[in-house]
């Protein structure tokens, strides 16, 4: 069921009873989620909710236990063609860059890694948009975590993914970053899953909403004029 | 095929420019194999008859460990700082990542093979000119069989609790054979013998260094599953 | 008689191998002529040698069922290896303790580096890494594809060993040791009975005891099973 917006294809995904069982620690239990190509939704719990598992195994870095998962109804649960690789984009709170080498030279590693055409053109423009063009030949461990974080984001969308994932992406961000960011992402079309604790941020731009407890869904609702405090209630009603 | 290698390429390149500005292994396992060197010398108290036969076993201890360093610290290190998963996210088949990081490991451990030759040579006095060149195929042989199975197994060990100190353990055993293989062609090698005085151990370090190297690269795939 | 058997635990099959190390035993301490050379002490070798071999087939079963655990994935052929793997260990030590024993009257050293306990060295500290493997490693979800990788490198491995120890030593070295295991020659043929009887019963012993740890492994699972079961009804309990 692809959806091409902006001409520009984005797949749908389907979780269906995805559980993942870590010895007797259970990370997620029988998720169930249907999301629709070019939704931005936004998922909250509180900490080992399985938050961060979810979105590892949406970017095929994790195995489900049990259920199974569909990019654009094609079965990638156990494992994907290296191409669909390029599907996703991860911006985590680990930057994924080498400290000993320059912005630029990350960039282009990642490039070639990622069968960029013409990589130079396109980290320039991903550079320029995140405001870190002038510290293009620095080393990675000279900037400050802000600055990495933007880095980072360049090299999260340096292959346009079809599918953004990000984990706590406005943790230890400046200003700036976090003005860059929300530009970046209201420009961005396709579809994004967001999980932070940050409510009012996520609420932002969000679609949709997704709360997760202790592996459960427990709450899974269209934004539809939703705020942080309403949500908060339903955090303390529900002890999440 | 080309493809692989590719990315292999420049998984290898990334972390040979890293190393080259960090110069983080070579010169631990350097240091490493003196240190090794000069504790053998008091450990076995070497008067000048007993040389070739406790140096072949001294100059592969040293290294053995050099290359376990070598292998364990190219995995810890994007453990450490969490950039495995970049490279695992990455549309690359995971061979290439095994592929990159072996030849890394080859290479490194080669170079310091290099440097640390000589300084036998002067320490013990040996004659080995005449037979550098069976010197350097053994030990380019040995080299990519022992690094197959080290990186492979330093994968492993890196995952566990107990990290680095798992690889020995792991390692060791299983690659007896070709460190006895290794002593004995040296020593071979070291008292002026010539290829047909070894063919059997050549004979056996071919074969390992193929089998392994094929088998590593086959395995390394169920590694990283999660 | 089904009663007793289920009472006291014991299957057919286990009765059939008590009867058969009975009859063992009296074969090689009793029955079996006194060699000439070293006395009643070389009766160990009937046990030594079977137990031996044996340590080198569990592991040759541990390599194989790790194979096939990659290939299919199912839970019982990881149990089968591990079983093996720790069954054979014993094993192993077994022959590692009545080496010296032996050893120590006929050669007047605990310890001789020939190449059959050098070999048995070798495995015996394989068997102890993939024990270490497992038990150091229980915390992590892809320990058991890490033991059937050891396990197939080191099945792998053993004819290496073999000839390296072999070759290392002087090609065929000619104790008593060697020639005796190595055919049979230099063996009246009343030992060479007793060994054949041994290493026989000795092999379904392997089995059984393998069987039994098999079955203890199925009852772990079971129960953890059982628990997760109690664990989801009391969750879903909590939930609603």
């Amino acid at each position: 069921m692809e959806v091409k917006v902006n001409n520009q294809f984005t797949p749908s995904i389907r979780l269906q009873n995805l559980t993942k069982v870590y010895g007797r620690f259970r990370a997620l239990r029988g998720v169930n989620l249907e999301i629709a190509p070019g939704t931005f939704l936004a998922l909250f719990g509180p900490n080992g909710a399985g938050k961060s598992t979810l979105l590892n195994m949406i970017a095929g870095l994790i195995q489900p236990s049990r259920g199974a998962l569909f990019l654009d109804d094609i079965n990638v649960t156990h494992g994907r063609d290296e191409c669909l690789g390029s599907q996703v984009g991860v911006l985590s709170y680990d930057t994924y860059l080498y400290d000993e080498l320059t912005v630029n030279e990350n960039l282009q590693f990642y490039g070639k890694l990622y069968d960029i055409v013409d990589p130079s053109k396109k980290i320039e423009e991903m550079l320029v948009a995140v405001g870190m063009s002038s510290r293009s030949e620095s080393r990675v461990y000279t900037l400050s975590h802000g600055m990495r974080q933007r880095v980072a984001i360049a090299r999260a969308l340096l292959h346009d993914p079809d599918i953004l994932l990000l984990d706590e992406p406005y943790s230890g961000l400046d200003q700036d970053a976090l003005v860059t960011l929300k530009a970046i992402l209201t420009a961005y079309n396709k579809t994004v899953i967001l999980v932070t604790h940050d409510l009012d941020r996520g609420l932002e731009l969000a679609d949709r909403v997704v709360i997760l407890n202790r592996g459960y869904v427990v709450f899974d609702t269209p934004k539809n004029g939703l705020t942080s405090d309403q949500i908060k209630c339903f955090y303390k009603e529900h002890s999440v | 095929m080309r493809y692989l290698l590719a990315k292999s390429w420049q998984i290898y390149r990334k972390d040979m420019i890293v190393e080259y500005r960090t110069r983080e292994r070579v010169v631990t396992m350097f240091v490493f194999s003196l240190i090794v060197m000069v504790i053998f010398n008091f450990a076995f108290n070497i008067g000048s008859n007993f040389i070739e036969r406790v140096v072949p076993g001294m100059i592969w201890v040293a290294f053995s460990f050099a290359g376990m360093l070598c292998a364990s610290r190219c995995f810890a290190s994007e453990k450490d700082r969490a950039t495995f998963d970049g490279l695992l996210l990455a549309p690359i088949d995971r061979g290439s990542i095994f592929l990159g990081k072996l030849f890394g490991n080859i290479t490194l451990i080669s170079l310091v093979q290099l440097a640390v030759l000589p300084l036998f040579i002067i320490f013990f006095n040996m004659t080995i000119f005449p037979y550098l060149t069976k010197l350097l195929v053994i030990f380019f042989l040995g080299t990519i069989g022992f690094s197959s199975i080290a990186t492979l197994f330093a994968a492993v060990a890196i995952n566990t609790r107990m990290r680095d100190v798992m690889l020995p353990v792991l390692l060791l055993p299983v690659a007896s054979p070709i460190l006895i293989a290794l002593v004995e062609t040296t020593r071979t090698t070291f008292e002026g013998g010539d290829w047909q005085d070894m063919t059997n151990w050549i004979r056996l370090l071919s074969v390992f260094t193929v089998v392994f190297l094929v088998a590593s690269v086959m395995l390394f795939e169920y590694i990283l599953e999660e | 008689m089904a009663e007793l058997t289920t009472r006291l635990r014991i299957t057919p099959f286990g009765v059939i191998c008590l009867v058969g190390l009975i009859i063992s035993l009296y074969l090689s301490l009793i029955w079996a002529p006194r060699e000439r050379v070293m006395g009643d002490v070389q009766r160990i070798m009937y046990f030594h040698v079977a137990t031996a071999w044996i340590a080198e087939l569990a592991f040759l079963l541990v390599g194989i069922s790790s194979i096939i655990y990659l290939w299919l994935r199912e839970r019982k052929w990881d149990i089968v290896a591990y079983s093996a793997a720790e069954v054979g260990f014993v094993f192993c030590c077994f022959v590692m303790i009545t080496g010296p024993i032996w050893g120590k009257p006929v050669w007047g050293t605990w310890w001789t580096w020939d190449p059959r306990l050098t070999f048995s060295m070798i495995l015996w500290l394989i068997y102890v890494g993939y024990l270490m493997l497992r038990v150091y490693g229980d915390d992590i979800p892809q320990v058991k594809t890490f033991l059937a990788v050891l396990g197939i490198l080191g099945t792998l491995d053993i004819p290496f060993i073999h000839f390296a120890t072999m070759w290392w030593r002087g090609l065929h070295p000619d104790s008593l040791v060697m020639s005796e295991e190595g055919l049979g020659a230099g063996m009246e043929v009343d030992m060479r009975i007793a060994l054949a009887v041994s290493a026989i019963v000795f092999t379904l012993f392997f089995f059984y005891l393998m069987g039994r740890r098999m079955a203890l492994e199925r009852l772990r699972d079971e129960t953890e099973d059982l628990r997760d079961r109690l664990e989801y009804m009391n969750n879903d309990n909590i939930r609603n």
